[in-house]
């Protein structure tokens, strides 16, 4: 892997992964806000550390590495929380724990509900197995929004203006011969 | 490339952003519809997909026939400014130069959402559904011609290198 992206990615995506975790800081997080940020950053610290001008698929690819970076931390912490609250919790005191998260939708019509409730055994019996797979999609979405962040970032900061020519040193050119002080040359 | 491989590159590119677009706002919108057929289960798990785009606080989300959106009314805002600015980008004039417009264009339309955002999270004035999803337009208005320039050009990015590798030539810079 090009260790010039992944530094920049992975020092913004651990960054924005965790303040998109604080409380109240995470309401920007609307629209993925943090993570389209994130993407931002993380390519325009790739862009100052690098002299030529950034690709607009080297800035989705940078930002995309930033928000899956950011993700995965986003997702860990919330898996983690979830384990520790529900640790030790039955089967059937699940079944009620879902029952309520499905009484608290807008349609609470009970006959509704318990057909809902008659998905709830498959639901907690592969508890696990929806669990990551809405991890895995909470991931995906949000590497889409930083690799967004990171085109944006791509066009605004990609471009390098490229250095003026300087002036003939009619000196150093009898001596030691002019020293570039272009970078890379 | 050619003025007119570039042309069809764009092209393509922009009504594949329109219909990504559009496949969105249906997104958001479907929960809502689910409800109203009174099928719970699919909405409670399309709203849960969504979740981690936004808080989803019903008291904050605008309501499709009694129902909420799975988005709260500033996200619907911007996604809705983000297709209306998709369906302007084609009028702009420099739709065809490669250009971007400048950064501070998209500072000063992303300042009024800010302002709404911070002064009623400070609850200095509190803000209303129409203030969140006006400035979220105008902010989504803004946002979509960065990402589609940005997104095209990405294309036109992609499709060069594909054109080059099929020839067997690398150009200085595509690697």
């Amino acid at each position: 892997m090009d260790q010039s992206k992944l530094k920049p990615a992975l020092i913004s995506g651990v960054i924005f992964g965790i303040i998109s975790l604080i409380p109240f800081v995470n309401l920007l997080n609307c629209c993925c806000g943090w993570l389209m940020i994130c993407g931002l950053v993380a390519v325009k610290m790739y862009s100052s550390n690098n002299p030529n001008a950034i690709k607009s698929s080297d800035g989705a690819v940078v930002g995309a590495m930033s928000g899956a970076i950011a993700a995965i931390i986003i997702q860990m912490v919330n898996l983690i929380f979830s384990i520790i609250n529900y640790r030790g919790v039955s089967s059937e005191e699940l079944k009620e724990i879902f029952r309520r998260e499905i009484e608290k939708q807008p349609t609470a019509d009970p006959k509704v509900v318990e057909m809902v409730m008659q998905w709830a055994d498959l639901i907690i019996g592969n508890l696990i197995i929806f669990v990551f797979l809405f991890a895995l999609i909470g991931i995906v979405i949000m590497t889409v929004f930083g690799g967004l962040g990171g085109l944006i970032g791509a066009s605004l900061f990609g471009k390098k203006t490229p250095p003026s020519t300087p002036p003939y040193d009619y000196g150093q050119s009898f001596g030691e011969g002019q020293k570039s002080s272009y970078p890379g040359q | 490339m050619t003025q007119e491989q570039i042309k069809k590159v764009s092209r393509v590119t922009y009504f594949a952003m329109l219909l990504g677009v559009i496949l969105w706002l249906i997104a958001i919108i479907a929960p809502a519809c689910f409800f109203v057929q009174k099928q719970v289960l699919p909405a409670y798990l399309m709203r849960k997909i969504l979740s981690p785009v936004c808080h989803q606080i019903i008291d904050r989300s605008f309501l499709l026939w009694g129902y909420p959106l799975a988005v709260c009314a500033r996200c619907s805002g911007i996604y809705f400014g983000v297709l209306l600015g998709i369906l302007f980008y084609p009028l702009l004039k420099s739709y065809k130069k490669l250009e971007l417009l400048p950064r501070s264009y998209l500072i000063v339309m992303l300042l009024p959402t800010t302002v709404d955002f911070l002064l009623g999270a400070f609850h200095i004035l509190e803000n209303t559904h129409f203030s969140r999803a006006f400035t979220g337009v105008i902010a989504g208005f803004a946002l979509a011609f960065y990402i589609a320039r940005a997104i095209i050009n990405l294309a036109l990015e992609i499709t060069k290198t594909i054109a080059s590798k099929r020839k067997g030539v690398v150009f200085y810079g595509s690697k």
